[in-house]
C-alpha cells in the first residue's frame, strides 16, 4: 500500500474506533457531536471511494460526502421502514462498512503497488 | 546571499495580504451589525462600511488573481473559501438562533421521526419524502443532541462548501481554461441569492444533483474514442454524432479542443461510479419532491442529445422516481391530485405566482424583488453573450447549453408554491455561471487585456452588492431574537398537547417540538375562508382600519373553533410584525394595534409576554357540561 493510502486507512479506522468510543462508551462526551458528524458524513464514503479511486480530486471529495450521506440515509431509512428504528444499529452498520471497505481497499491496493514496483 | 522575491511571488504575497485584510475587516465588523435596526432592505441596511470594504477587497483581489501569469489555483480556491464564509456565514455569527421559520419546522419533523421511530404520511407531505429528516434524526440521536435544531445554525455555510466540490468539477469538465472555471465558480457563489441553502431537504438534494451531473459529465459523456482530444461537450462531437448532424455543419461549428475529454477509467471504476450515481439518486428521490425531476430532466437531455454513454440511466432514474411516487407518496398524492394536476401546463399561473405576485409588499421589498429579477436576467443575459462568443469561435459547449436550459420545462409542471422560477434559477446556475464567465474568456487566448480584467472586476463588484441585498432582503423577517425563541418555548410549556396554536403571519420559529401534537393555523397567507377577515385576497384585508371590537370578534371567531376544554392560543412576535410590514397584507402597525385590542378585551388573557413576544389565550365562555 502506498503511503497516502496507509494514512487514509489509519484515519478511517481511527475514526471508526473514535465514534464507537464516544457513542457507546461515553468517552469525551463534549467531542461526541463533532466526532459523529465527521464519521457519518465522511468515513463510509471515503472507505468506498477508496475502492473506486476516481482520479479527479474534486469529484473524489464530492463522492465521499455524497456516498456517506446516501449510505447513512439508506441504512437508517431501511431500519425505520422495517419497523426497527435504531440509530445505534445504523451506526454499527456504518462502522462495519467503513472497516470492511478500508480493509478491501488495502487488499486491492497491495498487489497493484507491488506490480508497479512500489 | 538571499535571493530576491520574483514579481510573481510578490503578487501572490499581495493577494494573501488582501485576503487576510478582507477577513479582518469583515471579522471586526461583525460586532457592529445591529439586527434590530434593519429596515425592509434587510441585512444589507445594517452591515458596517468596513464589512463592505472587506467584501470589495476580496472581490478585487480575486479578479486580479485571474490575471496571474501562472494561474495559482490554490490562491483562487482560498478566495472562494473566504467568500463562502464571509458571504454566507454572517447570520450564523451575528444571529442568536437559526434563521427562517421553515428551519424550525424541518428540525421538528426530524425530532418527530426521532421520537416515534416512524414516518406518518398522514401528517403532511414532508413525511412522504422523509430521507433528509431520517438522516437528521439519525445524526441527532447518535450525536447525543437533544434537538435537530442544534445542527441547523451553520447550514448555509456547510451546504455552500459542499456544493463547491461538484461545481468546480462540473466547470473543470468543460474547460482547460482555469480563468473560465474559477470565474464561473465565483459567479455561482455571488448569484446564489435564492436562499435554498438553509437546513432543508432541497439543499441536500441539490448537492446530490450536482454530484450526479459532475460524475456523468466527467466520465459518461462525449466520445468513446480515447484518441479523440476534442472535449466531451464540444460541437465537433456533435458533428460526428448520428443525431442532429446537419445543424452544426450548416453553422460551420467544427471546432478545436476546448475542454478535457471524458476521464479514462477502467470498466470496474465506471461500474463503481454508476452504482454510486444510482445510490445517490435513489436517496434524493426519497428526500425531495422536485429535485429528482430536475436531475432526470438534465440526464435525459444529455441522453436524447446523444451525449451520453449510459443511455439506460434516465430510464432507470425515471423508474426509481415513478416507483417512489406510486408506492410511497400515495397518502399525499391522493389528497392533492386535483390541485397538482391542475397546475400542469398552467404557464401563466406559474409566471404570475413566481414573478408578479412576488412584486408586492413595502416599497423597499418591491425593490429587493425587482433586484432579484434583474440579477437573474443579467446572469442569463451574460450567459447568452458567452454562448454567442463561444459559438463565434466554434467552441460552443452544447452539452452545457442544454443543461443550462434543461430545468426550464419544470415551469410547465408546477408553480411549486410560487417558487418554481427560484428553483429553476438555482438548478441552471452552474451552467449559466459557466457561460457568463465565457462571455469574458471565450477562449484561452482571449480576455487577457486589462480592459477585460476591469470589466470582470466591475461586474463582480456590482453583482456582489446586489447579491447582499437580494439574498438578505427578507432578513428582518427571517431573523429570530432569543426573546422570540423563548416565547415559542413558553408557548409549548403553557399549551397542553391538543391545543390550537395560531399566529398572525407565517414567520414563527415553532413546530420544533410537538410537531403533530398541536393544531396550527395562521391568519394571513391562507385560503380565503381561513383569513382573519374574509376577502377576495390578502391584499384587501386591512386590520389597521377595522374597529377594535371587530378585530376582537374576528380573532375570537377564528380561534374559537376548538372543542370544549381544548386550549386556543395566539402568539404574536417581532418577526410577524416584520413579515406584515414587508409582505403585507395588513398595513404597518396593524399587528401592534391588534395586540392592544386583544389585551384590553375580556375575551383574551395575556399568558406570556416578553420584549418580542406575546401569547394570548382565548377565554372559553362556554358553560362546562354538567
Amino acid at each position: 500500500m502506498s503511503r497516502p493510502r496507509e494514512v487514509e486507512a489509519a484515519v478511517l479506522l481511527a475514526s471508526a474506533g473514535a465514534v464507537a468510543l464516544v457513542t457507546f462508551a461515553g468517552v469525551l462526551p463534549a467531542l461526541r457531536p463533532a466526532v459523529v458528524v465527521w464519521f457519518v458524513l465522511v468515513c463510509p464514503g471515503a472507505a468506498i471511494v477508496g475502492l473506486v479511486r476516481p482520479p479527479d480530486p474534486w469529484l473524489r471529495l464530492s463522492l465521499i460526502l455524497a456516498l456517506s450521506i446516501a449510505l447513512a440515509t439508506l441504512i437508517s431509512g431501511l431500519l425505520l421502514y422495517a419497523g426497527a428504528w435504531s440509530p445505534d444499529t445504523a451506526l454499527v452498520v456504518l462502522i462495519g462498512i467503513t472497516v470492511a471497505a478500508t480493509a478491501a481497499s488495502g487488499a486491492l491496493g497491495r498487489p497493484r503497488g507491488r506490480a508497479a514496483g512500489k | 546571499m538571499r535571493e530576491h522575491a520574483s514579481p510573481l511571488q510578490l503578487r501572490l504575497a499581495a493577494h494573501c495580504v488582501a485576503i487576510v485584510a478582507a477577513y479582518v475587516l469583515w471579522g471586526t465588523s461583525l460586532s457592529g451589525v445591529e439586527l434590530r435596526e434593519m429596515n425592509d432592505f434587510g441585512m444589507a441596511s445594517v452591515l458596517p462600511v468596513p464589512m463592505y470594504l472587506g467584501f470589495a477587497l476580496l472581490s478585487i483581489s480575486f479578479c486580479l488573481a485571474l490575471r496571474l501569469p501562472r494561474l495559482a489555483e490554490p490562491l483562487l480556491l482560498v478566495h472562494v473559501l473566504a467568500a463562502i464564509v464571509m458571504f454566507y456565514g454572517i447570520p450564523s455569527l451575528v444571529e442568536e438562533a437559526p434563521r427562517i421559520g421553515v428551519t424550525w419546522r424541518h428540525a421538528g419533523i426530524a425530532n418527530h421521526v426521532m421520537a416515534t421511530g416512524a414516518v406518518d404520511t398522514t401528517i403532511d407531505a414532508y413525511f412522504s419524502w422523509p430521507g433528509f429528516f431520517i438522516l437528521v434524526a439519525f445524526i441527532t440521536e447518535v450525536a447525543g443532541l437533544s434537538s435537530a435544531i442544534e445542527l441547523a445554525g451553520w447550514a448555509p455555510v456547510v451546504f455552500n462548501l459542499m456544493w463547491l466540490g461538484p461545481v468546480v468539477a462540473i466547470l473543470r469538465s468543460a474547460s482547460h481554461d482555469h480563468r473560465l472555471v474559477w470565474l464561473g465558480v465565483w459567479l455561482f457563489f455571488i448569484n446564489n441569492w435564492v436562499n435554498q441553502d438553509y437546513f432543508s431537504p432541497q439543499a441536500l438534494t441539490f448537492f446530490a444533483h450536482l454530484v450526479i451531473l459532475a460524475v456523468l459529465l466527467r466520465w459518461f459523456t462525449g466520445r468513446s474514442d480515447p484518441s479523440d482530444r476534442t472535449g466531451g461537450g464540444t460541437v465537433k462531437t456533435w458533428v460526428r454524432s448520428r443525431r442532429l448532424p446537419a445543424l452544426p455543419q450548416r453553422l460551420r461549428l467544427a471546432g478545436r479542443t476546448v475542454a478535457p475529454g471524458p476521464a479514462d477509467t477502467s470498466p470496474g471504476v465506471r461500474v463503481g461510479l454508476m452504482l454510486s450515481v444510482i445510490l445517490i439518486f435513489g436517496v434524493a428521490v426519497a428526500s425531495h419532491q422536485l429535485t429528482p425531476f430536475a436531475t432526470v430532466g438534465s440526464v435525459a437531455v444529455l441522453a436524447l442529445a446523444d451525449r451520453f454513454r449510459a443511455r439506460g440511466l434516465p430510464v432507470l432514474m425515471f423508474l426509481l422516481l415513478g416507483s417512489w411516487l406510486s408506492y410511497m407518496t400515495l397518502d399525499y398524492l391522493s389528497g392533492h391530485f386535483e390541485q397538482l394536476s391542475g397546475q400542469v401546463g398552467a404557464l401563466g399561473q406559474t409566471v404570475n405566482s413566481s414573478v408578479n405576485n412576488r412584486v408586492s409588499g413595502s416599497a423597499e421589498h418591491q425593490f429587493v424583488v425587482k433586484l432579484r429579477i434583474a440579477l437573474a436576467l443579467v446572469l442569463w443575459g451574460l450567459a447568452a453573450i458567452g454562448a454567442a462568443r463561444q459559438l463565434r469561435q466554434r467552441r460552443l459547449n452544447l452539452s452545457y447549453g442544454l443543461l443550462a436550459l434543461a430545468p426550464f420545462p419544470l415551469m410547465l409542471l408546477q408553480t411549486y408554491g410560487g417558487e418554481i422560477l427560484l428553483r429553476i434559477a438555482l438548478f441552471s446556475l452552474p451552467f449559466m455561471a459557466f457561460f457568463a464567465a465565457a462571455a469574458f474568456y471565450p477562449t484561452v487566448a482571449q480576455g487577457r487585456s486589462r480592459a477585460t480584467t476591469a470589466a470582470v472586476t466591475v461586474l463582480a463588484l456590482s453583482v456582489l452588492g446586489a447579491f447582499l441585498i437580494a439574498r438578505y432582503g427578507n432578513e428582518r423577517v427571517d431573523y429570530y431574537t432569543p426573546e422570540e425563541v423563548a416565547g415559542v418555548r413558553a408557548l409549548y410549556t403553557i399549551a397542553r398537547p391538543g391545543s390550537q396554536l395560531a399566529s398572525a403571519a407565517a414567520s414563527v420559529p415553532w413546530r420544533e417540538r410537538g410537531y403533530s401534537s398541536y393544531q396550527y393555523k395562521r391568519f394571513t397567507g391562507q385560503p380565503k375562508k381561513k383569513q382573519l377577515v374574509e376577502s377576495d385576497s390578502d391584499i384587501d384585508v386591512d386590520v389597521g382600519r377595522v374597529p377594535d371590537r371587530v378585530i376582537v370578534a374576528e380573532v375570537a371567531a377564528r380561534m374559537g373553533d376548538v372543542k370544549r376544554g381544548q386550549g386556543s392560543y395566539l402568539i404574536t412576535s417581532r418577526s410577524q410584525k416584520a413579515y406584515l410590514d414587508v409582505f403585507g397584507p395588513w398595513q404597518r402597525g396593524a399587528l401592534p394595534r391588534m395586540e392592544r385590542a386583544l389585551a384590553a378585551s375580556p375575551r383574551f388573557r395575556v399568558v406570556f409576554a416578553n420584549r418580542d413576544t406575546k401569547i394570548f389565550s382565548l377565554v372559553d365562555r362556554r358553560r362546562p357540561r354538567r
